[in-house]
């Protein structure tokens, strides 16, 4: 909006006036709450779409605090989550403490929090989270983004106070110009609680509307591993085991040769009747599956079947690994690729192990 | 209305020159205060006809060469029971040499090399620096007028200490650039360019057209940044191609009048307006002086400033921190209160602030002087719109805030020798130029503001 250049100079001059007479003080800010936009990436079908909803947590060992919660209006859009600093002694006792380090040369570490967003299909429909009684879509941290989050400082003004005027004005643009303990943040290792501020700084220089803030992606994971994740306080180690069972080779092919040095089972299926895929992977609580294709114009693909079990904050994925080998030409079974599977341009990039005699 | 008319008159009607070191051309130093002036470097010859310099080696006014030196050495420790150790310049010493060559009456090649060592400690004659600067001035009396000459001068490259205006903008900065005028009368127009201010990548026109001489100045100035592109950073070749370079202006707009009364009062004002597309920034300086010289047993300055910096004034669009160089001890010898203070915050904030300055020298005998300085700053830092962001200046400075500041330099000299200016002086002081390891790193906080002790001992050659 274009302001009126006397309006300014007045503004000015009236203010000048006010402060020469009264000797005004000046108004102190405090720290405000921040809002943030988030995007749902899930597969999983949702049966009524408006009760996915999504609540801000404050976890701890003896901690549990909401600070907001809310309704997701479209699951296919990006939506907005406010922060807000719980009570206290509910910050001061989340688990685990993380630190931040603004910057790894010369700025001390300062401490940290970080809170939880829960998605959540709420099947009781009380509105709010229930453990054991909603079925979790996706948790802040627990999937493919559980290096990127937004964390409290538990004392801003201490960190402001260690910078310098222009790393103060770097630490703004972390917080989208606000003035407030939250802001982006990444975990440089896998649970590390230790933090530093996240997103290209070009990102948001000049973020004037709210279509450019940057979008921070939750994704689902299996809900077995979001509920002990979140139960675990971020501390849930996870372990997997790849063990190869089958190599099944197309009857058209020789097979004797193909499996000549395989150290797991090598059996044909006919091409005329091809394994049901679909059923196979729906059989896993996480399925994944690999292309490739050998120098002899032979085709791979590796069907990797998941299962998961925990026990209390230790969760297994064993990968049960079928190869399926056929011929270049049988583009139907291929298309069970997802299009977007990188494709490796030999067999040399897959796992050789069990197809040493292929390549 | 009426106010206006008598500030003219009294404005018109004084014959008094406005600073009695005004055949000095373009001098930037503050001569309203009783704070020590080093020389500056060009126009020796006229320098040392002055009469505070007649106890200088070198009285030779026909002779084409002229020289003086200030020397000094000294340090700068801490006081016992307090925390801050001591500055860079723990140790010093200061060597700072002017010489020029008046080639003919119209040209002087001048040349000031400030040799020094801040510290003893680093090993020996191991910090040992050279900050050097050469000018070449041309004066000349072009022709008549109206039966008045029009003078020319030409200065550069070293422009020593600049101040714009009456230093709202720019006061008491060392610069290197160029700087032209034309004078005629009591009115002169004149273009300074000076870079590498107070950021990196920025110079600044100033176009001053100066009535009354020097009562009332019409003030023009650009300040513009040329930042290479991200791409081309460091890049020694393609840096200094135009289409790698991103240009910024920020243009600027004032008046500012002084009146003095026998250099015994002054008032001055000065407002300036930064012109953006949308809207302007204002700044407003206002100033009042009492001097009391009387040359034997007392001498007194009596100081008030008050400032006001509208949000956005400086030329940035972004915070970035403001830095200046060169950091030697000459520059403790003016007022904290100064404009760079205000331009690293301006992105953000309004600021407003009132200062009050008292200099007191007593000629206890004639050898030993009690003297102190004090200056009182407050100033209120704040913002007038939803932008509530905090920043701190430093670990005691938070904004938006009220800042109460008061800096002072209480010391005893002792004169050598009757009649001459050589000393030595004990002093108590919280205002010391910070400095990096080399004086000529540009740095964004002009002092350290410490208390601490310093001794000195100066001889002016």
């Amino acid at each position: 909006m274009r302001e009126n250049p006397t309006s300014t100079w007045m503004n000015a001059f009236v203010i000048t006036a006010l402060l020469l007479l009264l000797g005004c003080e000046v108004t102190k800010p405090i720290p405000s709450g921040l809002t943030v936009q988030y995007r749902l990436n899930t597969t999983e079908h949702i049966t009524r779409p408006e009760r996915l909803r999504y609540e801000v947590l404050w976890t701890g060992t003896a901690t549990y605090q909401v600070t907001n919660r809310g309704v997701i209006p479209d699951m296919h859009a990006p939506f907005s989550v406010h922060f807000s600093l719980p009570e206290p002694d509910v910050l001061y006792s989340v688990y685990p403490e993380d630190t931040l380090s603004f910057n790894y040369h010369y700025y001390p570490e300062v401490p940290a929090r970080r809170p939880r967003v829960v998605i959540f299909e709420d099947l009781n429909d009380n509105k709010a989270f229930d453990m054991n009684a909603d079925r979790m879509i996706a948790l802040d941290g627990a999937g493919y983004d559980r290096y990127q989050a937004i964390a409290a400082l538990l004392d801003v003004d201490f960190l402001l106070s260690q910078l310098t005027p222009d790393d103060q004005s770097v630490f703004y643009e972390w917080t989208l110009q606000k003035y407030t303990p939250f802001l982006y943040v990444g975990a440089s290792q896998y649970f590390s609680t230790h933090l530093y501020p996240t997103f290209e700084t070009s990102s948001t220089e000049g973020v004037s509307h709210p279509d450019d803030l940057p979008v921070l992606d939750l994704n689902s994971a299996p809900e077995l591993i979001m509920k002990s994740d979140l139960v675990c306080n971020r501390q849930l180690v996870k372990t997997s085991n790849s063990i190869p069972v089958e190599i099944r080779v197309d009857d058209t092919l020789d097979a004797t040769e193909i499996c000549a040095d395989a150290e797991i089972p090598c059996n044909t299926f006919s091409f005329a009747d091809p394994p049901d895929l679909e059923t196979l992977l729906a059989e896993a609580d996480i399925a994944t599956t690999r292309c490739g294709w050998t120098q002899a114009g032979m085709e791979v693909i590796e069907i990797h079947q998941g299962f998961i079990s925990c026990d209390q904050c230790y969760c297994t994925y064993d990968y049960f690994i079928t190869y399926f080998v056929f011929h270049g030409d049988n583009i139907p079974l291929s298309q069970s690729c997802p299009e977007d599977t990188p494709l490796p341009t030999s067999l040399s990039e897959l796992d050789p192990y069990p197809l040493a005699g292929l390549i | 209305m009426k106010l206006l008319t008598i500030w003219a008159v009294l404005l018109l009607s004084t014959t008094a020159q406005t600073t009695w070191a005004g055949d000095i051309y373009a001098d930037g130093r503050d001569h309203w205060s009783l704070m020590d002036k080093s020389p500056i470097n060009r126009q020796l010859h006229e320098q040392l006809q002055d009469s505070s310099q007649r106890t200088r080696l070198w009285q030779r006014p026909d002779s084409r060469f002229a020289f003086m030196v200030d020397a000094s050495t000294g340090g700068q420790q801490s006081l016992p029971e307090t925390n801050y150790d001591q500055t860079r310049y723990h140790g010093f010493f200061i060597f700072d040499s002017y010489g020029a060559v008046r080639l003919f009456d119209a040209l002087d090649v001048n040349l000031n090399l400030n040799f020094l060592n801040p510290s003893f400690c680093d090993g020996y004659r191991k910090s040992f620096q050279l900050v050097a600067g050469m000018s070449i001035h041309y004066h000349h009396e072009l022709f008549a007028m109206a039966g008045d000459l029009l003078v020319f001068n030409a200065l550069l490259m070293d422009l020593d200490t600049v101040t714009f205006g009456e230093g709202l903008l720019i006061e008491q900065v060392p610069l290197e650039g160029f700087s032209f005028s034309l004078k005629w009368k009591e009115m002169s127009l004149s273009a300074h360019i000076a870079a590498r201010v107070f950021w990196h990548y920025d110079d600044l026109l100033m176009m001053p057209l100066s009535l009354f001489n020097g009562r009332i100045k019409l003030l023009g100035a650009i300040w513009y940044f040329t930042e290479p592109l991200p791409e081309t950073d460091g890049d020694a070749l393609d840096i200094f191609r135009t289409s790698n370079k991103i240009q910024s202006y920020f243009p600027f707009v004032g008046i500012s009048a002084q009146y003095d009364w026998k250099k015994q009062f002054r008032v001055s004002a000065e407002y300036l307006a930064r012109i953006k597309s949308q809207h302007v920034s204002n700044a407003v300086l206002l100033r009042a002086d009492l001097m009391y010289n009387s040359k034997s047993r007392f001498n007194l300055h009596l100081g008030y400033q008050f400032r006001f910096y509208q949000k956005e004034f400086a030329p940035l669009d972004s915070l970035s921190s403001a830095t200046t160089a060169p950091q030697i001890p000459q520059r403790e010898n003016t007022y904290v209160t100064n404009s760079f203070e205000y331009m690293s915050l301006s992105p953000w904030y309004n600021q407003l602030s009132h200062t009050a300055m008292t200099e007191v020298q007593l000629n206890v005998t004639s050898r030993v002087q009690l003297y102190y300085e004090l200056e009182c700053w407050f100033r209120w830092v704040f913002n007038n719109s939803a932008d509530e962001r905090v920043l701190y200046l430093n670990k005691r400075r938070r904004a938006p805030g009220v800042w109460k500041d008061i800096f002072f330099d209480v010391g005893l000299r002792y004169r050598l020798s009757r009649g001459l200016p050589h000393r030595v002086s004990v002093f108590v002081s919280n205002k010391w130029v910070a400095s990096d390891v080399e004086a000529t790193t540009p740095m964004q906080v002009r002092f350290v503001t410490e208390p601490l002790y310093g001794f000195e001992l100066e001889v002016f050659l």
